[in-house]
């Protein structure tokens, strides 16, 4: 079963014995594997390498603070756009859903499973997502981490076949589902050259598990070298995630089924549509 | 002065080249002073046509294997030919000095001319002093495309760089209207530049290869043969093998193929004559074009593909043996066919007709003493039905697109990433738009839109980029009232989107324009970028952009850019023929 950590910001201040014990824990499954069966499947392994390759290999700063930055994805001879020439502006969704052990439990759930409740509240998701937008979703439980439907369009049904198949087991590999998450996107990103939006949506109930999955260095690599929005759905956790970084990404904490609802339709709300009078506002005249 | 084009030295240049002494050391070249043909064949004598088998004049050019072709592969026409199916009897000359053609022109020994469309300009004052040699454009061969090239030294990087620079071309050659057409697409006239005239094209000492190699000479226009010496094989000269270090193609008429048209035209009085022969021999011409095609198309190719080759490389290039130089000759120029002709001397709408051209080259002729600037070209009123029929193909074959799309978009984002999208090119403008503007009709835009119609059909082999750019204003007052870094993110992403929508809406309206105009534009040859908010023309400051000081300024940030660039080394481009 995933260990989670709630609140490990306040607790290691508080019990320095147990912040000694959890590191000397984390050190021993990083070095003898967990009981959990949460090894990473080679795709992943791929993802994340190919994620820290030349393609990201400036993770300081923010991009989106970069306001003359404009050179995400980077494009390698061969890629083409779509034969039209005229690239696509297409929004992008890309769902991660924990799977590990722990969304077995009946916390803040009104007495159903986590799994359950989540399940439900990302199929409204889906079909609240517009129909021409590309979906894909990922997921790491008992199988381990791996993409579950590929982005596109016309999906739908395969998504929602596939988050009934989760099968609950194992860890949290938050870094390597955000980097698999992100090469998808990246990926997706080269055939429209850049255009149109990109959205990480992750629905977790944990933290990372084991310790090297912590995700800060993904995160930061994917702020400092693209647009792409992190949305985090925290179940169950409260405030205090490691991706819960105010002003950098969106994190919603949800305690209950309604909030978790509520939480993936901010996903939407927080991809607002601009138009030609957001940007040529006469009075914006100096 | 020698042929108009003479690939068939390939091989003859670069060898010769190579055993040359170091450029730094050779001989300066002789130059020449190039006034207009009615002062240097003033004393030329008029006299009727001369009766019996009739002359016609040859060049050393791709499109004149299609005249061999059509005359039965000799030089005196043989019987079951197109032109003997005519109940023509001609007898071709190869005559590549020009001066001595229309000497020929205006004594009678032949009715006709053979040049490009430019040097029959030349020649135009001078043959409409007596009215029955005025000249008469009967026939267009080909286009120019790729055999002719304008190379620069270090420091040219767009046409409009060759302001108050020394270029090198032939006198009275080919190159001379491909110079004025550029530099007046790049708002130049020849009064920017200073000329330095040769009298040979290639092939000797006094020739724009051997200026460009001279210390003062900044740019030459020559055979592509020659440029590739010049520039180490088409990259950038090293300077070693008779190269000049540092020099480059900046283009050739592989981007620029809308330039030099290869032409006949016949004397006024023959043409009034002898109608019918000149419309057979017009038709002949169209046969044996079809003819050629077929046998260059033809897999495997049998005997008389090789016959046609050996009497072309023997006629044209003075030996049997130079089957694999004609065939080079072949494939820079492009036949216009029937339909060509059609648009060319029949479509008074089409960017690049006659008449557009004429006037063109007529008016920059005057502003270096070439020409008078008044006279016109008159063109025949062909009856384009009749010429069609036993053609195989009378309408001709629309024209495919050339590039490939997908390719075209990764390759410009490409170079927008690496911020070499000005590496390429030729000549660049803007248009503006108003605040809160959606649409990009062509009422607004006319003569740019006029202007992105002449450069799309005038260099054909260039990509043209519809960039636009976003203002700012949105992103700077967000980041200034402390919004967080996951909004304006969003906000720049979204100038992005914007700005590429808008480039997209502007390509539209030029084509929808163009269409309107009746003109045909190859919508592959458009490529659309968004720039968002990464190129302001306000500057930068720091990592963001400026904020506009003045309401120029930040209107200035709202527009559209137009980019010609060169893309010849991007093979992957181009859609395989």
């Amino acid at each position: 079963m995933a260990n989670k950590h709630p609140r490990r910001g306040k607790t290691a201040g508080r019990f320095g014995w147990l912040l000694f014990a959890l590191l000397a824990y984390a050190g021993y499954k990083h070095y003898f594997g967990s009981d959990d069966k949460e090894a990473k499947p080679a795709g992943a392994e791929q993802a994340a390498d190919e994620s820290s390759g030349d393609d990201n290999a400036s993770p300081q700063g923010v991009y989106a603070e970069a306001a003359v930055r404009d050179d995400w994805p980077k494009l390698r001879s061969g890629d083409a756009a779509a034969a039209s020439g005229i690239p696509a502006t297409t929004s992008n969704y890309y769902v991660v859903l924990d799977g590990s052990g722990s969304m077995r439990r009946v916390d803040c759930s009104d007495g159903q499973p986590k799994i359950q409740v989540a399940v439900s509240a990302l199929s409204r998701f889906i079909e609240a997502v517009p129909e021409q937008a590309n979906l894909g979703l990922a997921v790491f439980d008992d199988a381990g981490l791996s993409e579950r439907v590929a982005l596109g369009v016309g999906n739908r049904d395969a998504i929602q076949q596939a988050l009934r198949k989760v099968d609950v087991n194992g860890g949290t590999p938050l870094k390597s589902s955000i980097e698999l998450a992100y090469d998808k996107l990246t990926t997706q990103a080269r055939q429209q050259l850049g255009y149109g939006d990109y959205h990480l949506v992750l629905v977790t109930d944990g933290y990372p598990d084991p310790q090297r999955e912590d995700p800060a260095d993904a995160v930061q690599t994917l702020l400092a070298s693209s647009p792409v929005v992190l949305h985090t759905i925290g179940f169950c956790l409260g405030e205090e995630h490691v991706l819960n970084q105010p002003g950098r990404v969106y994190y919603t904490a949800a305690d209950s089924p309604e909030q978790l609802s509520q939480g993936l339709g901010s996903v939407l709300a927080e991809a607002p549509a601009f138009d030609v009078g957001n940007f040529q506002d006469p009075e914006a005249q100096p | 002065m020698v042929s108009r084009w003479w690939p068939a030295l390939k091989g003859f240049v670069v060898v010769t080249a190579a055993l040359a002494l170091p450029a730094a050391y050779a001989a300066a070249p002789k130059t020449v002073e190039a006034p207009a043909l009615t002062t240097v064949l003033a004393r030329t004598a008029v006299g009727e046509v001369a009766a019996g088998t009739t002359q016609v004049p040859l060049i050393t050019w791709g499109g004149d294997i299609a005249t061999i072709v059509a005359n039965g592969n000799a030089t005196r026409t043989v019987r079951g030919s197109a032109f003997a199916t005519e109940g023509l009897d001609l007898n071709l000359v190869r005559e590549d000095v020009f001066t001595r053609q229309v000497e020929s022109y205006m004594s009678g020994r032949s009715p006709y001319l053979r040049g490009t469309l430019g040097m029959i300009n030349m020649a135009a004052d001078l043959l409409a002093k007596d009215p029955r040699t005025k000249p008469v454009v009967i026939y267009q061969m080909t286009w120019s495309a790729g055999g002719d090239t304008l190379v620069v030294k270090q420091g040219i990087g767009s046409a409009r760089d060759l302001k108050g620079k020394t270029i090198a071309l032939q006198a009275y050659g080919p190159h001379v209207d491909y110079l004025t057409k550029i530099l007046g697409d790049a708002g130049l006239s020849p009064a920017d530049v200073k000329l330095r005239w040769l009298p040979d094209l290639t092939g000797t000492d006094d020739t724009p290869m051997r200026a460009f190699q001279q210390a003062g000479v900044d740019a030459a226009f020559v055979i592509t043969p020659d440029a590739l010496v010049l520039t180490s094989g088409g990259t950038v000269g090293s300077g070693a093998e008779d190269s000049v270090k540092g020099a480059r193609i900046l283009l050739s008429t592989k981007t620029a193929n809308r330039i030099i048209a290869d032409v006949y035209a016949v004397r006024s009085d023959y043409l009034a004559k002898n109608r019918k022969q000149v419309e057979g021999f017009v038709h002949g011409l169209m046969v044996g074009e079809e003819k050629l095609r077929a046998l260059m198309a033809a897999k495997p190719r049998g005997a008389e593909f090789k016959a046609a080759m050996s009497a072309s490389a023997t006629i044209l290039l003075d030996s049997e043996h130079g089957v694999a130089d004609a065939e080079g000759l072949y494939g820079d120029a492009e036949f216009v066919g029937h339909r060509g002709n059609v648009e060319f001397l029949a479509t008074p709408g089409y960017p690049r007709s006659l008449d557009k051209l004429d006037a063109e080259i007529q008016g920059a002729f005057a502003s270096i003493g070439l020409a008078s600037g008044s006279a016109k070209l008159a063109a025949a009123g062909w009856d384009y039905a009749r010429l069609s029929q036993g053609l195989m193909s009378n309408s001709g074959a629309a024209e495919a697109s050339r590039f490939d799309q997908g390719q075209v978009a990764a390759v410009v984002t490409r170079k927008q990433q690496q911020g070499t999208l000005a590496d390429g090119e030729l000549f660049s403008f803007e248009i503006f738009f108003q605040p809160n503007q959606n649409g990009f009709s062509a009422d607004l835009y006319q003569e740019a839109f006029a202007k992105v119609v002449d450069l799309a059909s005038t260099y054909g082999g260039a990509l043209i980029t519809v960039e636009g750019h976003s203002d700012p204003m949105a992103y700077l007052r967000d980041k200034k009232a402390g919004k967080p870094d996951v909004v304006l993110g969003q906000v720049k992403q979204a100038a992005k989107n914007l700005s590429l929508s808008r480039a997209v809406a502007v390509r539209d309206s030029v084509l929808a324009y163009a269409q309107a105009k009746g003109v045909s534009l190859d919508a592959s040859q458009f490529a659309v970028i968004g720039h968002g908010i990464a190129n302001p023309k306000s500057g930068l400051c720091g990592g963001d952009p400026c904020p506009p000081k003045t309401e120029r300024e930040w209107r200035d940030n709202m527009r559209v850019q137009f980019r010609i660039i060169q893309v010849e080394a991007e093979s992957s481009v181009f859609k395989p023929l």
